[in-house]
């Protein structure tokens, strides 16, 4: 037994020491440029690295897979067709940040310790919170999709987002409801993060300028019994039902509201219910006449966006969806700025980046303003029986 | 005699180590990660006061350093008070939550030290996420001041580093002294032999409440340094999975001893950082890894080295 | 008024869920000694099995999928019985054991994500829909976890109460040597409760399948509920953890009513520390 336990402790400490030293040995070939199959690289010059922040593990780990592949498959495109600065190939630096806070902060400082001309992501709000102080010390500027109306207090000029800030959603979604239903009351589920918080307080400030009364209830993510929430929604009485919350919670929402029978009140969801992983999640009969606003739509009848969303399931086998769509164009943004800027120095890139106007995207124009905010294209898309979308407004 | 002298050589060789490290490495992320280790070792010497003595489960690390995380951050930037008043404010918060949580679920036999530190730390992380006007919600407090020393703003990682190892050092060295004294053989006497020590007329349910006590200011002290150092503190990284990610440490260093607890927050720290290449592997590997340890090594890897003291049935 | 009932017949579901997870980690607890804090990770283990493999890999007719699921999910219980359990009981002290399994939990979570993936799914139709009755409102996946829940609890007390193998549970939870020199073999019979465990949890995990979806996070706010429970209605005593379930359950969707939602998950832990302060012995229990 003793000679056993020996052995066992050994092999142990061994295999300890074997993978901390194959990951020494390995962790140089961290950063990878291209996918195997993708296109080949008609770049020959001197890379530019970009750094990618992404959460390729952990609670977001849905999204991150979404973002890796849309940012591969665009460096791909530009690389084989000559890259940019006339033949210099873009280089991923890609780092997970777990989907936290510092995961993030330690990602950032890793890819920033890696000499980046310019770095996309991290994705969420609090992760871009907590590292947008690194980027301004650095000098570097970054591209994000992250969503929180608060992040622009900061007044980073090395901040870039290509998504609608969520200040905007809400009173987007109260003017539908107004317009399309004459609503009275509103009431709203909200997450309790960042996200939820803020367009809750955009949605109740703007629809006490318009003179409608809003209730809403808050709801933390992660919760799975939404009964006692829907129910005092319920009993209040509301004309529309809005709600701001995430994937799952988005999911449940839709269910839980049939269950409990409150299937003929209007229901306008967030962004979330708009993306495959999300609706995949609801029953068709359910999510039918169910509304969802959203920054993103897979249009098919537009042509750009057509051959975008053919070549990314070429490529990877999956569907488009939001963080696809947002983070492809990032990419391609990027190697624009590069053009624009004429070299890799980041301060040029932040320039060219701020004077961004009408750059096609395949989900529409950006034009950035002076807070470094880009884009303003906003869908709301209505669910029919078969769980496919389309423009309601 | 001889043996403490060998000790004390250890000792200093590691703490040179430690001390020109930093002459060496002059990237950030690397710096950044030999701040977190010094971080890690002190909630893993506290968490050896509890688990690694008393033998009883602590699952609410994360409760408890956003709780001292939170006290520091928010009194600092809500009230301009100085960085160091909030260190000892969140000291306080360890011993309020040491007594106030250890009372109830210490003083009967059984395991609900680890079922109450679990709903601690739950009910922690939904007040700091819903209690949007005091915290700030999840978006978290943003902008904590930085530690300060007669005017000198400790803002550089390289600085922060040193100050760190300062405090660290310090922390280390009372651990050592408190378990290497009579109450650290009590502590271990309730874990090995609660008959005995109950006979002798020792109130068992206080001591294991100091132990507990002293876990959470190790704790909360944790969380005020990564507070000021971070500069900033938001709820959701503190879950079960953080909590956890300590007994990891705990257990492939070596429970009961203070150098075992350094080897292991320095591995577990570190490690992942470097298995990153296996991306989606590496907690499945390290959580195996650690599995083989409790069963095959329970008391860490120190225990090879250290062969007299390994534990018998 | 139809609120209410609504909100009765939630909160009752919700209870019979917490219960049974309850049942789930004390059966192993009176065998062994140890808890099982890798016990949501069974249940999360469970419905990936039944939901991610056997109904939308293979495509099994649901009845079948079910059954399948519970022979698997036996036979993981066995097995983790022997090499993971039975070692664990035998270290000198249980404090191992909590670290031990705790560790299990994070490595079927990492397993699970690995071989699954980490996007959540659901089962389209499974067990959805609901009953109307006057104006109130059931969910048809509430009623059948009540029902469910009740034949589980029902079988296994009768199977305690008269098969020869659950005396001798009985009996090894009691006496462990005394079990022992009575020709029970203890090993196999930590392993046949750890294997019943795994099956209960195959079916909580199961039952949630269509009120939360399949993902990596479904079970760990139940799988800590229970745990509560299990407190307030006495720890290692079965009726209790089912009273304790089913009372947290109810308390819980009417506090909830009271109180701001978000903080409905506060309200079980209050409870739980509120029964260690004043009666630690739980509801049912007398001290011992």
């Amino acid at each position: 037994m003793r000679r056993f336990k020996k052995l066992i402790t050994v092999l142990l400490a061994s295999s300890l020491l074997v993978t901390t030293l194959s990951a020494c040995g390995n962790s140089a070939g961290e950063s990878k440029t291209t996918g195997e199959s993708g296109a080949k690289s008609t770049a020959t010059g001197k890379s530019i690295k970009v750094g990618v922040s992404n959460m390729m593990t952990g609670p977001m780990a849905a999204g991150g897979i979404r973002m890796k592949q849309a940012i591969t498959l665009a460096f791909e495109e530009i690389n084989a067709k000559g890259g940019v600065l006339d033949g210099r190939p873009l280089e991923m630096v890609l780092v997970d940040d777990a989907g936290t806070q510092t995961g993030a902060v330690n990602a950032v400082n890793k890819i920033l310790g890696d000499n980046v001309a310019v770095s996309i992501g991290p994705h969420t709000s609090s992760m871009v919170s907590a590292t947008q102080e690194i980027y301004r010390k650095a000098g570097v500027p970054f591209i994000t999709a992250a969503t929180s109306p608060k992040l622009v207090e900061a007044e980073n000029p090395y901040f870039f987002r290509i998504s609608v800030s969520d200040g905007a959603v809400g009173p987007a979604m109260v003017d539908f409801a107004i317009e399309k239903y004459n609503a009275k009351k509103i009431a709203a589920l909200y997450d309790t993060d960042d996200y939820g918080v803020a367009a809750d307080g955009a949605t109740k400030s703007f629809c006490d300028e318009k003179g409608v009364e809003y209730y809403s209830e808050g709801l933390t993510t992660g919760d799975k019994d939404l009964t006692s929430q829907l129910s005092k929604i319920k009993s209040w009485e509301p004309d529309v039902i809005f709600d701001f919350t995430h994937d799952a919670e988005a999911a449940l929402t839709v269910r839980q509201l049939s269950e409990l029978g409150m299937d003929d009140i209007p229901h306008v969801g967030p962004n979330a219910l708009a993306m495959s992983q999300t609706y995949d999640l609801c029953d068709a009969e359910q999510l039918e006449g169910t509304y969802a606003s959203t920054d993103f739509f897979a249009d098919e009848t537009n042509e750009t966006m057509k051959a975008f969303l053919d070549r990314f399931h070429d490529r990877w086998n999956e569907d488009v969806e939001r963080y696809a769509a947002m983070y492809y164009t990032a990419a391609y943004l990027v190697a624009d700025a590069i053009e624009r800027a004429g070299s890799d120095n980041p301060e040029e890139i932040r320039k060219a980046l701020s004077e961004t106007k009408d750059f096609e995207a395949v989900f529409g124009s950006l034009n950035c303003n002076d807070k470094g905010e880009m884009n303003t294209n906003l869908y709301i898309l209505v669910f029919d029986g078969e769980k496919s979308m389309s423009v309601a407004q | 005699m001889k043996k403490q002298n060998k000790t004390l050589i250890i000792a200093l060789i590691c703490i040179g180590i430690a001390a020109i490290l930093p002459l060496f490495i002059s990237n950030n992320y690397h710096l950044n990660l030999m701040i977190q280790v010094l971080i890690n070792i002190i909630i893993v010497l506290g968490l050896n006061f509890i688990t690694g003595l008393t033998g009883q489960m602590n699952l609410g690390t994360a409760g408890i350093f956003s709780m001292g995380a939170y006290t520091s951050a928010l009194v600092a930037t809500k009230s301009g008070v100085n960085p160091w008043i909030c260190l000892i404010l969140a000291a306080v918060m360890g011993i309020i939550i040491g007594v106030g949580l250890g009372y109830p679920s210490l003083r009967v036999s059984g395991v609900y030290l680890a079922l109450t530190t679990i709903g601690f730390s739950e009910i922690v992380r939904v007040l700091m996420t819903n209690l949007t006007d005091l915290t700030g919600g999840a978006l978290g407090v943003n902008n904590i001041p930085v530690f300060s020393i007669f005017g000198h703003e400790f803002r550089e990682n390289k600085e922060i580093y040193y100050l760190y190892l300062v405090i660290a050092l310090l922390l280390i060295f009372n651990a050592y002294r408190i378990v290497n004294s009579k109450w650290g053989r009590s502590f271990l006497a309730i874990k090995d032999n609660p008959e005995a020590i109950n006979a002798s007329g020792v109130n068992i349910a206080k001591l294991r409440i100091m132990a507990f006590t002293l876990t959470a200011v190790y704790s909360t002290i944790a969380g005020s340094l990564y507070a000021h150092y971070v500069g900033f503190m938001n709820p959701s990284a503190y879950n079960i999975e953080f909590s956890i990610n300590y007994v990891v440490m705990l257990v492939i260093g070596g429970i009961g001893s203070v150098a075992g607890n350094i080897a292991g927050a320095i591995l577990v720290t570190i490690v992942p950082e470097l298995l990153r290449f296996i991306e989606n592997y590496y907690w499945l590997v390290f959580s195996i890894i650690t599995l083989l340890f409790v069963i095959f090594l329970p008391n860490g890897m120190l225990s090879l080295f250290n062969k007299k003291k390994s534990m018998k049935k | 008024m139809q609120v209410l009932i609504q909100l009765l017949i939630t909160g009752i579901a919700m209870g019979f869920i917490y219960a049974l997870v309850a049942i789930e980690y004390t059966i192993i607890w009176n065998a062994t000694g140890l808890l099982n804090f890798s016990h949501d990770k069974f249940i999360l283990f469970g419905a990936y099995m039944f939901a991610g493999t056997y109904v939308l890999s293979l495509g099994l007719p649901p009845v079948i999928a079910v059954l399948c699921t519970i022979i698997t999910m036996f036979l993981f219980g066995i097995v983790s019985a022997f090499v993971i359990f039975n070692p664990l009981s035998r270290l000198s002290t249980n404090l191992f054991a909590v670290i031990g399994t705790v560790i299990l939990g994070r490595i079927i979570t990492e397993a699970v994500r690995l071989i699954w993936g980490p996007l959540p799914f659901s089962l389209d139709g499974f067990l959805k829909g609901s009953y109307k009755i006057g104006s109130v409102v059931v969910s048809r996946s509430h009623v059948i976890i009540i029902l469910v829940c009740t034949l589980i609890t029902v079988s296994l007390q009768l199977f305690f109460k008269f098969t020869k193998t659950g005396k001798a549970m009985r009996c090894v939870s009691e006496n462990k040597t005394a079990a022992s020199l009575m020709g029970v073999n203890v090993s196999i019979n930590i392993a046949l409760t750890v294997g019943i465990s795994a099956v209960i949890c195959a079916i909580i995990g199961i039952l949630v399948v269509p009120i939360f979806n399949v993902e990596l996070q479904m079970s760990s706010m139940i799988g800590l509920k229970g745990f509560a429970s299990g407190v307030i209605g006495g720890f290692g005593h079965l009726p209790g953890a089912i009273l304790g379930g089913i009372l947290l359950g109810v308390v819980e969707i009417f506090g909830s009513m009271i109180i701001p939602s978000v903080y409905k998950d506060c309200l079980s832990f209050i409870l739980l520390i509120i029964f260690l302060l004043i009666k630690p012995s739980g509801l049912l229990r007398d001290r011992k």
